[in-house]
């Protein structure tokens, strides 16, 4: 006796097999396609980063700038030692710098919680050649505490 | 009768997993050309960002800015030089301004592809003449 085959429309293994296959791909095109928007992601931080850090270098000569044409100037008002190094310490305490032993310091704001720091030994009055020396220019990060393991 | 029925039912479905082969495989490409594309952008970027990098910490050291920029093959253009490598132009602008106590170089690294500025790079670098 021959049986009767009934045909019945639904999902073969050929049509498995091939959602097997998209369902593989979708999961690679996903993960590719996440991959690469982190790592653009990544490098547009990198190049803010970078462009923060040389808008500061920027602030930081024109700080020298001014700060050269002030020490210029105090040097042709002030008398003698005493008052050219009162002129400076005046100056900066008017530019929000740090002024001790003839060195003044001040930071650049460098993103991303960094600060670039400069710091410049004033010349003794009345010596001749340049009118300061840059004695730091230090780039420092933001302060991590680890409490975990590494 | 029975056999044509059978014959045109796995045509049906054959014909219906073929379309949403097709159709899946259209979206999955488009979605590894766009991360391809980030992808490629992303590099160019990050070469284009350590190229100016070099180029900004070359000519923060230069003593003659113009001569270096000639003899490493920019071209001067109207305001700016310009150089072109891997798709990406670069520009440089700089001016010296005179102030009380020297000089202070202020440049502008640009970095430009065929469809955007990708960033401006500052630079600036202060000489100051020494007292007689």
């Amino acid at each position: 006796m021959k049986s009767k085959q009934e045909y019945r429309f639904g999902i073969g293994v050929p049509s498995m097999l091939m959602l097997f296959m998209i369902l593989c791909l979708t999961t690679l095109a996903v993960l590719s396609f996440a991959s690469s928007r982190a790592d653009d992601k990544l490098t547009r931080r990198t190049q803010d980063m970078t462009l923060w850090y040389y808008e500061a270098a920027q602030g930081g000569q024109e700080k020298l700038r001014d700060l050269d044409a002030a020490l210029m100037e105090m040097g042709t008002q002030a008398a003698d030692a005493a008052a050219y190094e009162k002129l400076v310490a005046d100056y900066a305490l008017l530019q929000n710098m740090e002024f001790e032993e003839g060195i003044l310091t001040w930071t650049e704001d460098a993103g991303g919680g960094r600060t670039l720091r400069l710091s410049v030994q004033v010349a003794a009055y009345g010596q001749a050649g340049q009118r300061y020396t840059l004695t730091q220019h230090t780039l420092t990060g933001p302060a991590h505490e680890y409490d975990g393991f590494y | 009768m029975e056999v044509t029925r059978k014959g045109r039912s796995a045509m049906v479905e054959l014909l219906i997993a073929f379309l949403f082969f097709a159709i899946s495989s259209v979206i999955i490409l488009q979605v590894f050309a766009a991360g391809y594309s980030t992808s490629r952008d992303s590099t160019q970027r990050a070469q284009a960002l350590t190229t100016a990098q070099g180029w900004a910490e070359r000519l923060y050291a230069a003593q003659d800015i113009d001569a270096l920029l000639a003899a490493e093959g920019w071209q001067h253009g109207q305001d700016e030089y310009l150089l072109t490598a891997d798709d990406v132009t670069y520009s440089v602008a700089f001016a010296w301004e005179e102030s009380a106590g020297g000089k202070l170089l202020c440049a502008q690294i640009a970095a430009s592809n065929a469809a955007e500025t990708l960033f401006t790079l500052p630079l600036a670098r202060y000489v100051g003449e020494a007292t007689p």
